[in-house]
């Protein structure tokens, strides 16, 4: 991006007026710490926070104080949650000063709002829970009642008779108890089989659904992207003729929409990206920075705001995945833009 | 003796970080005419002006962490704060496309919490309100159409398309115009 469109867009950034799509685009690159003039934004809304200072000052009335204490106090609960949970991990061990007390004018103090009340508060709840989970435990509070003799329960008497069958019975019930587990292990093993084989298929048709969603999401982005009017082809080709590789870009000017398609591109390092250019009057604007996985069709994150009209040519440059603002190497593949779109 | 009122802004600021309410009610006591005079400027009526200064302190009060301590400066995260919540509802009163999405905490923070840079320097109030009459010899010097484009970009909050729309030239032209303006400002301001 040349100097001026950098110093453009940051006038643009500091007084508010940019439209939705470069502010995303310019907010996302100074939150990337994308590289700006040094102190220039900063300086840029200072300036622009003065202008309100020549206004007529004009004094809230006095009641929209107790609106903005009555805000506060609806939001509580809301603080006092986060509080708790801060406090939580690094509980109890601090202290913090009491709250001064003060009287007087319409004010925004809310009760128990204060670190100190609050982290109070949390302590006499975690003491009141402590209390209550003993309250209702099922640990007695005399544990001498379990000392006390229970009445006693008559004993059926043991019969000495009988003792063969009583064998017999115990035998008869580890056979049964045998085969049961026999059994049950082995049912359970084939189910276990075929579960594992139920999972494998799964797995195998969500493998297959995704492939199939990718595809279909892919090329139905293609499909309606066709349907707008005014669709301008840009075929890039390698500098080196001895590489396959190549892209297509296809720009929609009416609804400013556009897709980027990269074809036996070479792989690139982790943090590297194909940043896309269009150059106008030898100056080069970014389109943005892609990192395709295959052959898919990507939407152009950053559409050119210069006419058609002065677009002489796109390039693809290797760049950093954050992007460059300007080339900083070679073009790795170019293409012009289509002559018949030119006013003569 | 309100030991808030010999806090500085920043010092302020801090307290509000850990809920100090009677912290945020001196802020509001030194900023909410600045900040009610721009609402009013900017919102369609008084009734919205108001609740819009509300909104302000609110967000102040809920949104703290969201404040550079870095750079420190209160001045003018407030004043933008102030500025964007303000255009924001009169873009939403006149259905402008640039404000179609839902306002909720997501949205707040990427479009009405100011993006302030650490390099940034510090301004207060005290600073500010003392640099008025140079503010307006800077401003006076503009041309009338370099005066026109700030206004229509900073208190009516419209869009550079929708100025170069108003005005029926390119984009390009309003772009640079707004460039030009401000640099001019600050040129005019850093001469006083």
């Amino acid at each position: 991006m040349s100097d001026d469109a950098i110093h453009e867009m940051m006038a643009a950034f500091a007084i508010g007026c940019m439209d939705r799509k470069n502010f995303i685009q310019f907010k996302d690159y100074v939150d990337a710490g994308g590289e700006l003039p040094e102190g220039a934004l900063g300086e840029l809304q200072n300036i622009v926070s003065l202008i309100p200072t020549i206004l007529e000052i004009e004094k809230p009335k006095e009641s929209l104080k107790d609106e903005v204490a009555k805000r506060l106090i609806g939001l509580q609960d809301e603080i006092k949650t986060r509080i708790r949970e801060e406090k939580r991990k690094t509980l109890l061990g601090k202290t913090y000063q009491t709250a001064q007390k003060e009287t007087g004018r319409p004010t925004f103090q809310l009760s128990n709002l204060t670190k100190s009340t609050i982290v109070k508060e949390t302590k006499e709840e975690m003491k009141a829970k402590t209390k209550t989970k003993y309250e209702g435990s099922v640990i007695p509070e005399k544990p001498v009642q379990y000392m006390t003799p229970q009445p006693s329960i008559p004993q059926p008497k043991e019969k000495s008779a009988g003792g063969i069958i009583g064998w017999l019975a115990l035998l008869i019930s580890v056979i049964l108890f045998s085969v049961l587990g026999y059994y049950s292990f082995t049912s359970i093993e084939t189910l276990n089989k075929q579960i594992e084989e139920l999972n494998h298929d799964i797995t195998l048709f969500r493998s297959e659904l995704s492939r199939t969603n990718n595809f279909m999401n892919n090329y139905l982005s293609f499909i309606e992207f066709f349907n707008y009017k005014d669709v301008i082809i840009i075929n890039l080709t390698s500098v080196d003729p001895n590489e396959k590789a190549s892209a297509r870009v296809f720009l929609s000017f009416d609804v400013k929409e556009g897709l980027i398609q990269f074809k036996n591109v070479k792989p690139l390092q982790p943090n590297q990206g194909y940043q896309l250019w269009a150059v106008s009057k030898g100056v080069a604007y970014s389109m943005g920075v892609y990192t395709p996985s295959s052959n898919e069709y990507i939407h152009i994150s950053s559409f050119p705001f210069i006419p058609k009209e002065n677009i002489e040519m796109l390039k693809i440059t290797i760049e950093s995945n954050t992007g460059s603002p300007t080339p900083s190497v070679q073009s790795y593949l170019v293409g012009n833009f289509p002559q018949q779109t030119k006013v003569r | 003796m309100n030991r808030f009122k010999e806090l500085t802004d920043l010092e302020l600021m801090r307290e509000i970080a850990n809920f100090e309410s009677r912290a945020l009610e001196e802020l509001y006591d030194r900023y909410s005419p600045l900040l009610y005079t721009l609402i009013k400027k900017i919102t369609p009526d008084e009734e919205t002006a108001e609740k819009v200064l509300v909104d302000v302190f609110v967000i102040v009060w809920r949104k703290t962490f969201r404040f550079n301590f870095n750079n420190g400066n209160v001045y003018s995260w407030l004043v933008t704060l102030a500025r964007n919540k303000a255009v924001d509802t009169l873009r939403r009163s006149r259905n402008s496309l640039s404000t179609s999405q839902i306002y909720d905490d997501d949205y707040e923070d990427y479009f009405i919490i100011p993006t302030f840079l650490d390099d940034m320097d510090s301004l207060d109030l005290n600073t500010a309100m003392s640099l008025v009459p140079k503010v307006e010899r800077a401003l006076s010097k503009l041309t009338d159409t370099q005066k026109y484009v700030l206004h229509l970009a900073y208190y009516e909050g419209y869009t550079i398309d929708e100025i170069a729309d108003k005005l029926n030239v390119p984009i390009e032209t309003v772009r640079s115009k707004v460039m030009n303006a401000l640099h001019n400002f600050r040129d005019n301001l850093t001469k006083e």
